[in-house]
């Protein structure tokens, strides 16, 4: 079967070097073990993302930047839960982390990148001794290259270094939980306060603990609680009244009254923090220090380096191969809608925050990004 | 913090683009070895994800940029003051975010520079403190201005070998990148 790559994983990353190779004249095949449904239709809560220059270049590379400019919220500094603010250079932009996997593998399906739902690598999948993958319908590709972009416990980079399957599965002990402030709670917040990073830091004996809250168009502020998991489950358990001293612990912990605005509380204890726990950080705070990084985190498939069949772990999976930190880039089955309705701008319904789609560069982000920002920020008051 | 939620992502599709596709733009057949190439091209970014594994050791509870103590903060106000521009890639000091967030130069080469601006920063800091004679007190944030000037000399000294370490990694990422193609 003619398929030049096959990359695991239709995430952001998967997705994107889907479509990129797919525009530099290969053929590509995509298999996500998470059904259709799960990708595009239900995605399932998710955590919102920080967009910067790297990842826009990137976007802007394969062409997929202009289609996500009215998706993106501009968000002009840190902002403390005390008021106090800390500019950024340039705005990071929000963006909600299904979101952008959905508008990426739209533009990939729409290149001729082939995908295949509830089928990630499985043992056998791929003959090691000859390179050669089998895809859905039974018959095998011998891809030039297979990429693992199948997230931090993905299989491809184990496959390629099977001595290292330790390493992408250490977990730190601090994890990540969504929660949100609804419209309704932000209703009264100005554009300047909306537009921005924002940071609860956890009071007292909780000062270890932390909340960032990331906007969204449809008015409301994505918040991830960042704390021990081991401790949550336990602190919070269902049958013991968990829900009640989880908003106490919110309204202890933090300003700002998000134990009478938070949404989400409910749904986090009476599910255990699974997500949470399924959303690890992995790589950061270990209890003992972190092994070095590899050498080389790559190999090649077929026993020799002549015989073609590279492989290559992106995005999440190379971050762990190194060494790294990962994050919103496996962040699991976690329960909010995927936001296709709002995708386009027209659909803001607090037209007095920022428009992005008013401010945004009209073609390429690079070759506009300093005039439009880095002298002033006179496109705030429009 | 915004390391958690941004640089992940932004590293993430860096290395899919500048470890992977960008060599496409390079001239010649895709032959086997264009394809061993990019594995080698690849992996040489492998200090840039490390460098996330550092912010997340560093800034996980702080959620500052890794000197967040009132009179590192202070040192560094005044020298991005004085040593920032407008194109950060002209720029001799930003703050680790900005580096991090919105410079072309690849994370390899700016976690170097974020190591070395760090070491700086300590060696300023520490220089005030002992002018302070130690004690309680003496990291205090609010700077003099003899104070801020110790600064501005220290940190002039030490700007130059920064932008040279920066722009001789570099050359050195581009040359490595480009072997591995030969």
């Amino acid at each position: 079967m003619a398929i030049d790559a096959v990359v695991y994983g239709a995430g952001p990353v998967g997705a994107a070097v889907a479509l990129g190779l797919q525009q530099r004249g290969h053929r590509v095949c995509v298999r996500e073990k998470r059904t259709e449904h799960q990708v595009v239709i239900d995605a399932g809560k998710s955590i919102n993302l920080s967009l910067s220059t790297r990842g826009c270049a990137m976007l802007t590379e394969i062409g997929a930047y202009a289609d996500l400019q009215s998706t993106l919220i501009p968000m002009v500094s840190r902002r403390f839960s005390d008021g106090s603010t800390e500019s950024y250079r340039e705005p990071l932009l929000s963006i909600n982390r299904n979101l952008l996997t959905i508008k990426l593998i739209q533009a990939a399906e729409a290149a001729g990148v082939k995908f295949e739902y509830g089928t990630g690598y499985a043992p056998g999948d791929v003959d090691v001794a000859t390179g050669s993958v089998r895809l859905d319908d039974g018959l095998r590709c011998k891809p030039r290259v297979i990429v693992g972009c199948d997230g931090v416990h993905g299989k491809v980079a184990k496959l390629i270094n099977p001595g290292e399957a330790e390493r992408s599965s250490r977990a730190s002990e601090w994890g990540y939980y969504e929660l949100s402030l609804p419209p309704e709670a932000t209703a009264d917040m100005s554009k300047d306060v909306f537009n921005n990073f924002h940071i609860w830091s956890g009071r007292g004996r909780w000062s270890a603990e932390f909340i960032v809250g990331l906007p969204n168009h449809d008015g409301s502020i994505t918040l991830t609680l960042f704390a021990l998991m081991s401790d949550m489950e336990a602190r919070y358990a269902a049958a013991d009244g968990g829900a009640d001293k989880f908003r106490q612990y919110l309204g202890e912990a933090y300003e700002g009254g998000l134990d009478m605005l938070a949404t989400g509380i409910d749904e986090a204890v009476a599910g255990g923090f699974h997500s949470m726990l399924g959303g690890a950080l992995l790589g950061g705070r270990h209890s003992s220090p972190p092994p070095p990084p590899r050498a080389s985190a790559v190999g090649t498939l077929g026993g020799s380096p002549h015989s073609g069949g590279a492989a290559v772990p992106l995005g999440a999976q190379w971050e762990a191969e190194a060494g790294a930190t990962s994050l919103g880039q496996s962040c699991g089955p976690c329960g909010f809608p995927p936001q296709a309705s709002s995708a386009s701008g027209s659909t803001i319904t607090n037209s007095w925050r920022v428009s992005w789609a008013a401010v945004a560069p009209s073609s390429s982000y690079l070759a506009t990004r300093r005039s439009a920002w880095s002298s002033s920020w006179d496109w705030l008051s429009t | 913090m915004e390391q958690f939620l941004g640089l992940a992502v932004n590293l993430g599709l860096e290395g899919a683009h500048r470890g992977f596709l960008e060599h496409w733009a390079r001239a010649g057949e895709k032959d086997d070895a264009f394809w061993r190439g990019l594995v080698r091209a690849r992996n040489h970014l492998n200090a840039g994800a490390k460098a996330l594994q550092h912010a997340s050791t560093l800034n996980a509870a702080s959620m500052r940029d890794g000197c967040d103590d009132p009179l590192g903060k202070a040192v560094r106000a005044v020298l991005e003051a004085k040593h920032g521009t407008a194109d950060i890639e002209d720029s001799a000091f930003e703050s680790t975010h900005d580096w991090w967030s919105f410079c072309n130069v690849t994370l390899k080469v700016v976690e170097a520079v974020v190591e070395a601006q760090d070491e700086t920063v300590r060696t300023i800091k520490e220089a005030i403190k002992d002018a302070r004679g130690g004690g309680d007190g003496a990291d205090a944030g609010a700077l003099r201005e003899e104070e801020k000037q110790t600064v501005l000399a220290m940190g002039a000294a030490a700007m130059g070998p920064l932008v040279a370490q920066r722009a001789q990694l570099a050359k050195e990422h581009q040359e490595t990148v480009q072997a591995c193609f030969a």
